[in-house]
C-alpha cells in the first residue's frame, strides 16, 4: 500500500482521522500555500483560502474516490477555492475580475511580502494580461514545474490542450516583456 | 517529491507562518464543526417547551385582547366619519387599481336608480355645486 493510500485509509477511519489530517496538513500546506499565493497574490488572502481549502478537505474526505492522486485532488480544491474567493471579492466590490487583479498587482508594489525585483513585477503584470485559464496553466507549469500530465489531472483538460495553452502564454508574455522593457 | 523551484516569483511568507498554521487551522476547524447544522436526531431530542404554562397562556390572552380591541376600534369607524374628500382622494389616486367592471359589479341596478333619484342629483344641488366650484375667470376670458 502506498503512503497516499495509507493516509487516505486513516483519514476515512473515525479514530485515526484527526491524526491523519494533521499529517496531511503538514505534508501539503507549503505546496498549497504557494499555489494559492500565486493566484491571489496577497499573503493574508492566501492564508484565508488555504484554511478554507483544508476545512473543505476535512469535511469532504469521504467523497475522495481515489480516481486521482491525493495531491491532485488537493490542488483541485485549492484552485477552486482561490477562484471562488476572487470571484466573490470581485462581486462584492462590483468590479470585474480583471480590475481586481490589476488592483492586487498594484498592491504588490507596497507589499512587504513581495520582494521581487522589477522584472519579477513585470512578469506578474504580463501574466495577468492573459486569459484566466492561461494564467493558471502558465503559473503551474513555469513556477511549480508540474508536468502536463499532472496539470491535465488537476485542471481536467487534455495534456495536448494544455501544451498549446502554455505555448501561447509564453509567446504572449515574451511579447509583453519586450514591449515594456526599460533600459537603465 | 518536493521540486526545487526553478524560477523565482518574488513572493515571500511571514516568518514562522507555516509553523503556526496548523494550530490556527485547528482553532478555525473546531469553530466550523461546532457551527455545523444539527442532525435530525439532535432536533428530535430537543426539549419541548410546554405551552400550557400559565405565563404563556397570559401572554397569548393579552395578545388576543390587543388584536380584538384594535379590530373593534377599526370597525367602529363608519363611513360617515370618514370625510367624503378622503374617499374621493383615495379613489382618484387608486383609480388605476380599479376596473370599472369591478366597480359596477358592486352596484346593483336598483342602487343606481336610487342614486339618480336622490338629493345628490337634485337640480338645485347641482347648481349650487357648480357655482361653488366654477372658475369664473375662465368664463370671462371666453
Amino acid at each position: 500500500m502506498s503512503k497516499d493510500e495509507q493516509l487516505i485509509k486513516a483519514l476515512l477511519h473515525p479514530s485515526k482521522k484527526e491524526q491523519a489530517f494533521n499529517t496531511l496538513v503538514r505534508l501539503y500546506k507549503e505546496r498549497l500555500y504557494w499555489h494559492i499565493r500565486k493566484m491571489v497574490l496577497d499573503h493574508q488572502d492566501t492564508d484565508d483560502v488555504l484554511q478554507n481549502t483544508f476545512i473543505k478537505v476535512y469535511k469532504n474526505i469521504h467523497q475522495f474516490k481515489g480516481h486521482s492522486r491525493l495531491y491532485t485532488w488537493l490542488y483541485k480544491i485549492a484552485t477552486n477555492e482561490a477562484i471562488n474567493f476572487l470571484n466573490k471579492r470581485a462581486k462584492r466590490l462590483q468590479i470585474s475580475s480583471e480590475e481586481l487583479q490589476n488592483r492586487a498587482l498594484e498592491n504588490l508594489q507596497t507589499d512587504v511580502y513581495f520582494e521581487g525585483d522589477t522584472i519579477q513585477y513585470l512578469l506578474q503584470k504580463a501574466i495577468i494580461s492573459l486569459p484566466e485559464k492561461q494564467q493558471l496553466v502558465f503559473k503551474m507549469k513555469y513556477f511549480e514545474q508540474h508536468t502536463f500530465d499532472e496539470l491535465s489531472e488537476i485542471l481536467g483538460t487534455s495534456a495536448g490542450g494544455l501544451k498549446s495553452s502554455y505555448h501561447i502564454a509564453v509567446k504572449k508574455i515574451t511579447h509583453f516583456l519586450k514591449l515594456h522593457e526599460t533600459f537603465y | 517529491m518536493e521540486k526545487t523551484p526553478k524560477y523565482k516569483h518574488g513572493f515571500k511568507m511571514p516568518e514562522n507562518y507555516l509553523e503556526t498554521f496548523e494550530s490556527r487551522l485547528q482553532t478555525v476547524l473546531k469553530v466550523e464543526l461546532e457551527n455545523k447544522p444539527k442532525t435530525e436526531k439532535q432536533t428530535i431530542d430537543s426539549k419541548v417547551i410546554s405551552l400550557l404554562k400559565p405565563l404563556y397562556i397570559s401572554i397569548a390572552v393579552a395578545a388576543c385582547l390587543a388584536i380584538y380591541i384594535t379590530i373593534n376600534n377599526t370597525q367602529a369607524l363608519s363611513l360617515d366619519e370618514i370625510a367624503i374628500t378622503s374617499i374621493e382622494e383615495y379613489m382618484i389616486e387608486n383609480l388605476s387599481a380599479f376596473s370599472f367592471d369591478q366597480i359596477t359589479i358592486q352596484f346593483p341596478e336598483e342602487n343606481i336608480v336610487d342614486m339618480e333619484e336622490s338629493a345628490l342629483y337634485d337640480d338645485q344641488q347641482l347648481e349650487t355645486y357648480l357655482l361653488d366650484h366654477l372658475n369664473t375667470n375662465i368664463l370671462i376670458q371666453q
